[in-house]
């Protein structure tokens, strides 16, 4: 405190005109923002790349076309908007967009990539990852999806009605535990599998169908003879997530449907919901109406390489607890015998669906999308590093044990089921 | 008794016509009374030269009485000076003119001088406060400025000063500033008599202490410095007194004052002594050992030492339970950091850190900040500039017309600005909690340096987004780690940590468990109860009345009926400075 007045007070000036000078120079304002919810990248001509942005329309979305009337805004404002730029690299892309884009666009709220499964089959994914990695404004945790459809009709159609693509995707995603159709990957978990020895990516699959409900409608219409009325309703379509993108190395090398999808998030032990369905009894099979429903509760796995003889197998260890939910047949479900036997027919259940999901990816796709090979890395190093450059093939022939315990916990709160007395 | 000076006025106005001004005959000739003459002057023997003197000094003031008594069977003449204006007038007639003039001094006249006054002290005069002993002039002077009467007796070198006040003042009323649900509604008023006494009506303890002095060359201010002998450590006593004495100044009309002459750091903005109107605050301050300034002339008195979070506590957070009361402290504390901060933060986050607000509030927020013409910083100092001018225009206003800005203000600001576009709503929001927050903070003086810091602090979110308010809060912080209030750390029981001293400062522990008074304030006499005063249900160790041996109540008095209701002559009674009682004479 050696300062004299004075100087204490020059200093806080001097202080005060450096705060000017220095200050404010990545001043944004937010609504100079275009915030983006999607981004997609799709094949373009001559071996380019489309890249595709959804900028939010905030005035509408907030619902906020009554703040002042300013703007002026058309009834049928739409709450989003889709732009594209074709280029050889993202960013590249990025910067073209800013030619017409009048806000700087601003992808910290980006939510979900989106990319087709032409570009995932022809375009290293390391390639396209390279951005989204290296880049500040994308956090990790965004949706890696790839597209079954045409890209613009998984940005576009939806969105005519009150809730965008932008919001759509990523709120279906949150209720991905309720059916375990498809893995949940994010931007996050992408790159760590991608980046990690022994494991190979995948990603979520989405596309675009016709809304069932809507078809029944016009042909109830039709025959209706209120053809005249229907026939102007235009179909709406439904974006759908389900399924998965299996990448082997650094390419798409197909779908996984949606079984076999829960089959792959049954190794993982990511399943946290979902139903199966098993028949009451064995000799039966479940489309004779006599079949118990049940939901998933939560799995846990463990994956144990063993290598015993010079012989490398793979035991997987699968723990699931689940409840009765719904039961078709007059059976007494606090009789044990009965509860053992549904477990029985879940565990098997469970099997198949794992099966399938092992011979796709091991013999069809030859993709570790299960990371069994980084499983075998942390427990033999020595030898994964003999067996690393034929593990393709090794992998091909792996034998996978399984070893799965289901548990049923609650039977809802009846014990019989419903029946009619007469 | 105002009409009677102005009659007054009038009629001398009338008789001398040749016009106001110094053409009487005035032996200072106009100059102002040097207090060394004062200082130095005697009572003479005379008691012509000092009736000359005494004239000479106060005569041209219309509200100086001088009346000459001729006792019966005595040659003697005694003289009253007294200002009507602040004297009782009925007690001069009942208990001086009337004694004086009924007596019958048969036998006395042959008394030497000093007897003679003395019997007029002792066996005569029916007024309670007499200070006999007097020779000076300036102790003459000082007291008939305070309202006491000077008594003079021809032949005699001293003077009595008879304690008569009666000054239009007003009584005590209930608190204004710091209102309360549960607990006492009484404030101090602007006599520091009536406020030393409603001190010492809630403390009733010998330990008490209310010293007394005098400050301001012109206004005679009576000043005094209470404490609680025992608990108070004796530094901060000699601290607070030493601080005070160095005071010199032409007057003191306000505890504000002696604030900025006393606090240790002058160009600090955040209050280092504490003030209440409360006489229960001011006297759990002298219970956790802290110093009192009483200031007459002001309903405010003020306390050393405070810490930070002392100025978050109400007097309140004691009387009501004490799960409501933490809740409530807590809620202090987060609107102490909202008041402090949300403009600032609102600023940062929108014009740099986008990313960090939910994508959903994020949206909301462009929406309406759309067409909005300002830029966020200057949305945000033009709406605090604009509340700060309402609140101030709220305050200066008068009562009848305050409403009326009020309603113009909500009108303007909440929804002509938001509908014109001009500011977005969601500044509004900002703007409107920013200042309920700061109505949350109980002592006001802190309430202000936060709302004054908040205006550099949204500066430097402009500039430097959250990284600039960082700095400024560390800025800030660090200040506040090297300020003392007189000896005492500003973050106290935090910064020094004293963890005992936690129980009374983020949560307001049950009454039971506050066995230790402020560790950081008291060195010695740190218990303040019993060491174990939580209720049990009767027969689990004793019951209650049991756990504490010591008789409980012997400390109060059994005469407390006879302080009880009426305090009605508290103001009038009493000497004008406390120290001066003590010397008044027993009769």
């Amino acid at each position: 405190m050696g300062l004299n007045f004075k100087k204490k007070v020059m200093l806080l000036l001097i202080i005060t005109w450096l705060l000017s000078l220095t200050g404010c120079w990545d001043h944004l304002e937010v609504e100079r923002l275009g915030i983006i919810g999607i981004i997609a990248l799709d094949q373009a001509p001559e071996g380019k790349l489309r890249v595709t942005v959804q900028i939010i329309n905030p005035k509408v979305l907030a619902g906020g076309g009554q703040v002042g009337g300013a703007g002026g805004m058309s009834a049928y404002a739409r709450p989003y908007r889709n732009v594209s730029a074709e280029g050889n690299t993202i960013m590249e892309c990025i910067r073209l967009l800013s030619l017409h884009a009048p806000y700087r666009l601003f992808f910290a709220h980006n939510q979900t990539i989106l990319i087709s499964e032409e570009l995932a089959r022809n375009r290293d994914i390391e390639k396209i990852v390279d951005f989204f990695d290296r880049n500040q404004q994308f956090r990790r945790n965004n949706y890696v999806l790839v597209s079954r459809s045409d890209i613009s009709s998984v940005m576009g159609l939806p969105g005519e009605t009150q809730v965008p693509a932008t919001q759509r995707i990523p709120s279906i995603i949150r209720q991905q535990y309720l059916s375990s159709f498809y893995p949940n990957v994010q931007l996050g978990d992408f790159l760590e599998n991608l980046e990690c020895d022994g494991r190979d990516v995948y990603a979520m699959g989405i596309q675009v169908e016709p809304n069932e409900a809507e078809v029944r409608e016009q042909l109830a219409g039709e025959s209706d003879g209120n053809a005249e009325e229907q026939r102007t309703k235009t179909i709406g379509m439904l974006v759908k997530v389900g399924g998965t993108a299996v990448f082997k190395g650094n390419r798409m090398a197909g779908w996984l449907n949606e079984r076999e999808s829960r089959g792959l998030l049954w190794v993982k032990g990511q399943v946290n919901g979902g139903v199966i369905t098993v028949p009451c009894f064995p000799e039966q099979t479940p489309g004779q109406n006599k079949s118990v429903s049940m939901e998933i509760l939560r799995n846990k796995s463990r994956i144990q390489p063993e290598f015993i003889d010079g012989e490398l197998s793979v035991i997987v260890k699968i723990d699931v607890v689940a409840t009765v939910q719904e039961v078709l047949c007059m059976v007494e479900l606090e009789q044990p015998a009965f509860i053992e036997s549904i477990e029985e027919a879940l565990a098997g259940a469970i099997q198949t669906e794992v099966e399938a999901a092992l011979a796709k990816a091991q013999h069809e796709y030859q993709s570790d999308i299960f990371g069994f090979g980084e499983v075998v890395h942390r427990k033999y190093p020595a030898i994964w590093k003999e067996l690393k450059p034929d593990w393709a093939e090794i992998y091909r022939n792996l034998p996978v044990y399984l070893e799965i315990d289901a548990r049923i916990r609650r039977t809802g709160l009846i014990t019989k089921p419903v029946e009619v007395h007469r | 008794m105002g009409t009677n000076i102005f009659s007054r006025l009038l009629k001398k106005r009338a008789a001398k016509k040749p016009g106001p001004g110094l053409d009487r005959q005035d032996p200072l000739k106009g100059k102002a009374v040097s207090s060394e003459d004062l200082k130095t002057r005697k009572i003479s023997r005379n008691l012509k030269e000092n009736k000359e003197y005494l004239v000479g000094i106060l005569g041209r003031n219309v509200d100086l009485v001088t009346r000459e008594i001729n006792p019966g069977g005595v040659n003697r003449t005694i003289w009253l000076v007294y200002l009507e204006t602040l004297a009782d007038n009925n007690g001069i007639s009942e208990s001086i003119l009337k004694p004086l003039m009924l007596e019958q001094f048969i036998g006395e006249i042959e008394r030497p001088d000093a007897d003679f006054i003395e019997l007029i002290e002792n066996s005569i005069i029916t007024a309670p406060q007499i200070r006999s002993k007097v020779y000076t002039m300036d102790d003459v002077t000082d007291a008939v400025m305070s309202g006491t009467v000077a008594l003079f007796v021809d032949g005699c070198t001293e003077a009595l000063l008879i304690s008569l006040k009666d000054w239009p003042q007003r009584g005590v009323e209930k608190a204004d500033i710091e209102v309360v649900v549960r607990g006492p509604k009484e404030s101090f008023a602007e006599t520091i008599d009536v406020n030393a006494a409603l001190v010492r009506r809630r403390l009733r303890s010998p330990n008490l202490v209310i010293e007394g002095l005098k400050l301001g060359r012109e206004t005679n201010t009576a000043v005094a410095i209470a404490y609680l002998k025992g608990v108070v450590s004796p530094g901060l006593v000699q601290e607070v007194k030493s601080r005070v004495d160095r005071i010199d100044i032409d007057g003191i009309l306000e505890s504000g004052y002696i604030e900025e002459l006393i606090q240790d750091d002058p160009y600090s903005p955040f209050p280092q002594l504490g003030y209440s109107e409360r006489p229960d605050r001011v006297v759990s301050t002298l219970l956790q050992g802290r110093v009192c300034i009483l200031i007459d002339g002001t309903p405010m008195v003020l306390y050393v030492p405070v810490a930070f979070t002392d100025m978050l506590q109400s007097p309140e957070d004691y009387y009501e339970r004490y799960h409501y009361s933490t809740a409530i402290r807590l809620l202090r504390f987060l609107g102490l950091i909202i008041s402090l901060l949300l403009p600032s933060f609102y600023i940062a986050i929108t014009t740099y850190h986008q990313e960090m607000i939910p994508t959903q509030l994020l949206i909301s927020i462009v929406a309406y900040r759309e067409g909005v013409p300002l830029p966020a910083v200057l949305e945000a100092l033009v709406m605090e500039m604009t509340f700060e001018a309402l609140r101030e225009a709220g305050i200066r206003l008068p009562r009848a017309v305050g409403q009326a800005v009020s309603i113009v203000g909500a009108l303007v600001i909440g929804q002509a600005a938001v509908q014109a576009g001009v500011v977005s709503p969601l500044m509004v929001i900002v703007v409107a909690l920013t200042g309920i927050a700061s109505f949350m903070i109980p002592a006001y003086n802190q309430a202000l340096s936060m709302r004054l810091i908040r205006f550099p602090l949204m500066l430097l979110a402009a500039t430097l987004g959250l990284f600039g308010v960082m700095t400024g809060l560390l800025a800030m912080l660090i200040h506040m780690a090297s300020l003392r209030s007189f000896g005492m750390p500003y973050l106290a029981p935090l910064a020094p940590l004293k963890v005992s001293d936690l129980k009374d400062t983020f949560v307001r522990v049950p009454w039971w468990a506050m066995h230790k008074r402020p560790t950081e304030l008291v060195k010695r006499n740190k218990q303040r109860m019993a060491p174990s005063l939580k209720p049990r249900p009767p027969g689990e160790g004793g019951s209650q009345s049991s756990v504490n041996p010591v008789k409980r109540n012997a400390g109060i008095p059994s005469s407390y009926r006879d302080y009880g209701g009426s305090g009605k002559d508290q103001g009038t009674g009493a000497g004008n400075s406390p120290s001066k009682r003590s010397g008044g004479g027993g009769t």
